[in-house]
């Protein structure tokens, strides 16, 4: 609707699982991302920002334990996406 | 054995040299050492004309077709871990940022396909390469693999699936290799090749999976650099112990092929008992069934002989990412298990999971100890808009097996099961008038792990058609211990005689009633155990898929009165220890050629 929105509202998420954000993780972030195929969701560690729905992206992340990580979605459906990836980092991602 | 670098002796003196290595797949092989050569396709790097970038798009979109095929067939004739790296593969070839970069080159840097590919592979492959981490370093090997297979499907875009990365061909050998690619070592599979010895991996590695699923002995990290392994001279690798020995003398010779004949025996004998009943030797019947976390397990439960599905975990489908899945999604789940099975028994379990684990965080509040929590079954009763659609699933999918059952987790009262069978009852009213079909007689059951259920498992029994112990929680709960706890997991321990004593209960409890019971939990997978389990009078027994040929083998090797007089002796036993050490025993005394088998 407006020409120049601000930038997405970002959430704050941090690494709980023990091994980081491996192959599994991602492909789960990535599984959870394409679910909303119309919107625009990336993971940024510092500078860097990576599309939440390219594994290659996820995985040069090096999300390691303990990192803090913000997460944006922009589009139809912004906030369920934001809901359903947050929840992965919190439930570290069914890893015990 | 010292873990030294040992300096091999110079040729003009053979005399045998045993290096140590890392075990990472377990057997003995006897061969001639050979170096392995890479694949390494030759990568055309030509200029297209701005003209030609359209046809160029299109051979790449043909060639990542070809690609994916050839990954989902590789996918599918494996199974568990190994299938997932090639998932991995798979998404690799899906992913957006890579697919971008490639038609980035082909568009704006007018570049042929097949350097696209490999440019936008090698950008990536770098990246993860001076990664620290040890699993993210391997990932470029991944990416490698992938940009091979897709640069093989662009040269040849007629030939079929599977047949893109070259097989290593030529007489029985041991590879000696720096790395292996996943694609490289399914082609180990009837190339020839007995054993590997990878520069190195780790036991997690794809390397290390794929060996393991197609049982070739490997091992890792030699004492000593690969590059000065004589190529061509016989050698024994033993992947269990984690050896290399260069030019055997004849006693170690003759020993390792004894050693090996032993092995190859008993893996042919497991085999073999794939087809046959599990019968003690007096006759008595027990059924082995497998446990499912997921659909693509049940390739692997056939394989190994499960006479049916004693536990079929229905959380999978709820941990996606997705959100809770509706009922078409779940009823197409369990509509293809329960015909995959037909006519044998699948029994299919409510689902077993707390709220904070489900999407959405259905519970807010952070419990402050989940596993006592709002979970199983009571989160069910709590949420019919859950527990409903799931019902009604397994109900639709119960007219296509008519030995599948229904098994309610986490039970701790009888009420629970009056509450869910009403909702279980107007769910079937539902069905009936939409005229949907099910089996009117679905056989209900619950899980006993709540030591509660245990000890009042005669008021239950009346109310069910069967039991399943799960001895994994009823252990925990009973000796109020978690297992994931370092501290503590120590003391977990399924032998103590208080958890024997819970299980002995409940099974008679069943029989006093009528109805069986079944052990779904770990235990049950465990073939020095599971004389103890029939012993107590359990029925079948259901477990990961790979044990069952070791439990049948072990128990086709006792008859049904020492398995009784075991149980008997274990429960008056004062400690778990007594009773493993009576139940190696009887191993030793009837089957010691399992014993290694059994831990």
């Amino acid at each position: 609707m407006t020409s120049s929105s601000p930038s997405p509202p970002e959430r704050r998420v941090r690494v709980l699982n023990r091994y980081g954000i491996h192959a599994r993780p991602a492909a789960l972030l990535v599984k959870a991302a394409s679910a909303f195929p119309d919107t625009e969701i990336f993971i940024r560690k510092g500078d860097f920002s990576v599309n939440a729905k390219s594994i290659m992206g996820l995985l040069t992340l090096e999300g390691q334990h303990g990192l803090e990580l913000a997460i944006s979605a922009s589009g139809p459906r912004a906030a369920e996406a934001l809901d359903a990836l947050e929840a992965l980092f919190r439930d570290k991602f069914h890893e015990e | 054995m010292t873990s030294s670098v040992e300096p091999l002796p110079p040729a003009a003196a053979p005399a045998e040299t045993v290096l140590t290595a890392m075990p990472l797949a377990p057997g003995i092989a006897i061969a001639p050492l050979r170096f392995h050569a890479p694949d390494e396709p030759d990568v055309p790097v030509r200029r297209i004309a701005p003209e030609a970038v359209h046809a160029e798009t299109e051979r790449l979109e043909k060639a990542l077709l070809a690609t994916r095929d050839e990954l989902h067939a590789l996918r599918t004739s494996l199974g568990g871990d190994s299938a997932a790296i090639f998932d991995a593969h798979l998404l690799a070839v899906d992913d957006p940022d890579f697919l971008a970069r490639i038609h980035r080159e082909i568009c704006d840097g007018k570049v042929c396909a097949e350097h696209a590919v490999a440019r936008a592979g090698a950008y990536f492959a770098d990246r993860f390469s001076k990664m620290e981490d040890d699993y993210l370093k391997e990932r470029a090997n991944d990416i490698r693999d992938v940009v091979r297979r897709i640069v093989h499907a662009l040269a040849a875009p007629a030939a079929g699936g599977g047949a893109a990365v070259p097989a290593v061909a030529g007489p029985p050998a041991i590879l000696v290799a720096r790395e292996l690619t996943p694609s490289e070592a399914m082609n180990l599979r009837g190339s020839g090749v007995a054993g590997l010895v990878v520069e190195s991996a780790s036991p997690t590695s794809h390397v290390a999976i794929l060996t393991r699923a197609l049982g070739i002995p490997a091992v890792t990290r030699l004492s000593s650099p690969i590059a000065a392994l004589p190529e061509g001279a016989q050698a024994v690798l033993d992947g269990t112990r984690g050896t290399l020995t260069i030019r055997p003398a004849e006693a170690t010779l003759s020993e390792k092929a004894r050693e090996k004949a032993v092995a190859d025996a008993l893996r042919g004998r497991l085999a073999a008992l794939k087809g046959e009943p599990c019968r003690l030797v007096d006759g008595k019947r027990v059924m082995l069934e497998a446990n499912l976390d997921m659909p693509r397990d049940a390739e692997e439960a056939l394989q190994g002989g499960a006479e049916g599905v004693g536990l079929y975990r229905t959380e999978y489908l709820f941990l996606d990412g997705s959100g809770i899945p509706g009922e078409e999604t779940q009823f197409a789940a369990y509509a293809h298990i329960a015909r995959l099975f037909a006519p044998r028994r699948v029994v299919l379990r409510t689902l077993d999971l707390g709220g904070d684990k489900l999407a959405g965080n259905l519970h807010p509040g952070m419990e402050s100890n989940p596993f006592l929590g709002w979970r199983a079954i009571r989160l069910c009763l709590g949420r019919e808009d859950i527990f409903r659609p799931q019902l009604r699933a397994m109900l639709r999918a119960s007219a296509l097996n008519p030995n599948l059952e229904i098994m309610y987790p986490m039970i701790s009262r009888a009420g629970e099961i009056d509450r869910a069978n009403a909702l279980l009852a107007e769910c079937k009213e539902e069905l009936r008038r939409e005229g949907k079909e099910f089996n009117e007689n679905v056989s209900i059951g619950v899980m006993v792990e709540i030591p509660a259920a245990a000890l009042t498992a005669r008021d239950l029994a009346r109310k069910v058609a069967f039991f399943s112990i799960g001895t994994n929680d009823l252990t925990q709960y009973t000796l109020a211990v978690d297992r994931g706890n370092e501290q503590v997991a120590h003391l977990y321990d399924p032998l103590h005689p208080a958890v024997l004593r819970l299980i002995a209960e409940t099974i008679e409890a069943g029989e006093a009633a009528g109805i069986e019971t079944g052990v779904c939990g770990e235990m049950a997978g465990r073939a020095l155990y599971a004389p103890l389990l029939v012993g107590m009078g359990a029925k079948s027994l259901s477990a990961s898929p790979r044990n069952l040929p070791t439990v049948k083998a072990v128990l086709r090797a006792l008859d049904s009165t020492e398995c009784r007089e075991l149980a008997r002796a274990a429960l008056q036993s004062a400690d778990g220890a007594a009773t493993k050490e009576r139940c190696r025993a009887l191993v030793a005394r009837r089957a010691p050629e399992l014993l290694p088998l059994v831990d």
